[in-house]
């Protein structure tokens, strides 16, 4: 019995053990390391990683593996949001917004009404949209030109009370709201009864395509806001802005313990595998590693962490018959 | 004859591949200007050679019903141990041998974790390609390496058979070979059971695991073939060889998704994916002889997946719907 409810303790905040152990390890290799500076840092560095991360988690949650279409809809949205500065800033917040929106329903529908593959499914719509803003754009960076360019560099460099990054405020609030969303609300409940088994949720009179559409929206929303943030981090829009970044999202998402069969997990443990995530890079930069070195650490911690989460689960599985 | 209409659909969606590449070379042929001549079908099918070798261990994976991530860095992997090993001994077959050794290790390793750690396939092959992408990165700092011998080369692009450069033969050969081993062996033919259906195919005394190991493993021997094959072939390896244009594994994809492989295992086949890779890349080759660049066909390339998703999804939909419900009865008005 006793045994049961330590590996359930595990199952429910491993993350956050080795967001503990990272910190403590952290402590060890450089003194520079608890200053508030670094720990700002830290936060900052992964901030557009949780926001999208955060949208990658619904989508896992209710059972449709992962969105791969994400770094697309980065690109389409720093492109919306530099040609539409033009107009004024609320137009501009609205348009990109409204892209991620578009994109994720036009996924969420496909695969919701049709049941396709979601991963050969998301991973053709990144290609149409990655190769529809090169046909267009060429391979070349995009400046505004008109419009108050001033503020919309300040989306990423503003800092609240002076230290704080709009970034990492932007990924704490959203975090909480889907945290609360998904654990307390209705619709939230849906999800979770959606990611566990979509024909008992479609016999209970859940709208699966409904919910399903729901969190591709989530999805494309958090990517258009990361592609927003990167637009005005760089003040330009480029086609590669998203590479990469919907794989070291899913790493989030999995270090959380949700599974990619759905229904498990929770956002805030999303916050912890994304914390995990920021303290590894920066415990690894401050010990001087080459970054490619980083990567393979990365790796090796990324397969033994979901290995021993799937060893407790399935433990658990079995404990409980 | 509604029935026999849906019988001539079905067989013709069974073989679509080959109509489809029939009809992409006819309408590239009659349109696009300088693409059916001799030489341009030579550089067609040579190019194919990478892609049509990778294909094989990916289809076979894909069979089984999972899907390997890492296929790219494997195909990295090997590219940059053949070069550094010719490098060192000036022996081609000894690098090819040593990079598919190392290629079939990273393949079983993947298997393992996805069989014995049971982590899901997606997740384990990309801590898989991470980390191995990371080691080739670091291993010569993400730059090209290159040899000065071009025996290989030479060898590679020479014409044994007239049009047909010896890399393609090398391709035509190992597919040829995988395509009979696959459906005439009960070995092969048990690949498709395991990916069918799991659970049956362990209640029908098949060593379930053993085979999607194996299937992991032939697809890391058959990357890092490729891979190497192709890196002796320029004389050079890149360390991210997806880097740069479309991405090996979005070809892939595309090229067995467009063979009439799902992700969900138990269908495909090794020939008709070869003819995927052949399609696409005749596709582009048809493009660029519009003078169209490289954008267009990762654009053409999506187009053309989400066709082909399409209407595989639209036309089991409409099954699904039918399911259970009396077909005959909703005939008669």
């Amino acid at each position: 019995m006793k045994k049961k409810s330590g590996l359930e303790y595990i199952g429910k905040f491993g993350t956050y053990m080795i967001v503990l152990f990272l910190l403590i390890a952290g402590c060890l290799v450089s003194d520079k390391f608890l200053s508030l500076t670094n720990l700002v840092n830290i936060l900052d560095a992964v901030s557009y990683l949780g926001i999208l991360a955060s949208g990658m988690a619904l989508v896992t949650y209710c059972g449709q593996s992962v969105d791969l279409s994400t770094p697309s809809t980065i690109a389409v949205a720093s492109f919306v949001s530099i040609l539409t500065l033009k107009f004024g800033m609320f137009p501009m917040l609205f348009c990109t917004l409204a892209s991620g929106v578009l994109i994720g329903a036009l996924n969420g529908l496909v695969i919701g009404k049709f049941r396709i593959n979601t991963v050969v499914w998301t991973l053709a719509m990144s290609f149409v949209f990655a190769g529809l803003i090169r046909v267009v754009f060429g391979s070349a960076n995009i400046y505004p030109k008109e419009g108050n360019v001033e503020l919309f560099e300040q989306i990423s460099r503003y800092r609240v009370f002076g230290f704080i990054p709009l970034g990492v405020i932007v990924m704490v609030l959203l975090m909480a709201v889907l945290h609360i969303f998904i654990s307390r609300s209705r619709i939230g409940r849906q999800f979770k009864l959606v990611g566990c088994s979509e024909e008992v949720a479609k016999y209970s009179g859940i709208n699966v395509l409904k919910i399903i559409v729901l969190s591709f929206v989530g999805s494309g929303i958090a990517a258009a806001v990361t592609g927003l943030f990167i637009a005005s981090l760089s003040i330009s829009a480029c086609y590669n802005y998203g590479t990469g970044y919907e794989f070291r999202a899913i790493t989030a998402v999995v270090l959380s313990g949700m599974v990619l069969d759905g229904g498990r997990g929770s956002i805030a443990g999303v916050f912890g595998g994304v914390l995990a995530i920021g303290l590894l890079n920066n415990i690894m930069t401050l010990l001087g590693l080459n970054s490619f070195l980083q990567n393979v650490v990365t790796g090796i911690v990324f397969i033994v962490i979901v290995w021993f989460t799937n060893y407790t689960t399935k433990k658990l599985e079995a404990l409980n018959g | 004859m509604v029935k026999d209409r849906k019988k001539v659909w079905a067989a013709l969606n069974a073989r679509r591949i080959y109509w489809i590449f029939l009809l992409v070379f006819l309408i590239l042929s009659i349109f696009a200007p300088n693409f059916f001549n001799a030489y341009n079908i030579g550089v067609i099918l040579g190019t194919a050679m990478l892609n049509g070798i990778v294909v094989v261990g990916f289809t076979i994976v894909l069979i089984c019903g999972h899907l390997d991530l890492s296929t790219v860095a494997i195909i990295n992997l090997a590219g940059n141990l053949a070069i550094y090993v010719v490098e060192k001994t000036d022996n081609f077959v000894l690098a090819i041998l040593a990079a598919t050794v190392a290629g079939v290790l990273v393949g079983t390793v993947n298997g393992l974790l996805v069989t014995k750690a049971k982590i899901n396939s997606f997740i384990a092959t990309l801590g898989m390609s991470t980390l191995i992408q990371g080691l080739v990165s670091y291993s010569n700092n993400a730059a090209t390496r290159s040899i000065t011998n071009f025996a290989m080369t030479d060898f590679l692009d020479a014409k044994w058979i007239p049009l047909l450069p010896n890399r393609a033969l090398l391709a035509i050969i190992i597919v040829l070979v995988m395509e009979i081993f696959m459906n005439w062996t009960v070995i092969g033919k048990n690949f498709y059971l395991v990916g069918g259906n799991i659970e049956s195919a362990w209640y029908a005394g098949i060593k379930t695991d053993r085979y999607l190991t194996s299937a992991f493993s032939i697809n890391g021997g058959f990357a890092a073939l490729g891979g190497a094959v192709y890196a002796c072939y320029l004389a050079s390896a890149m360390a991210d060889i997806g880097a740069m244009g479309i991405s090996p594994l979005n070809m892939l994809i595309a090229a067995s998704v467009l063979g009439g492989a799902s992700l969900t295992g138990g269908k495909g086949s090794v020939l008709n994916s070869f003819f995927g890779v052949l399609t696409l890349t005749a596709l582009y080759n048809g493009l660029t002889c519009f003078r169209l660049g490289y954008e267009m066909q990762i654009f053409v390339n999506g187009l053309v997946l989400i066709v082909v998703v399409l209407m595989e999804a639209v036309s089991l939909y409409r099954k699904n719907k039918l399911l259970g419900s009396k077909s005959d009865l909703l005939k008669e008005k």
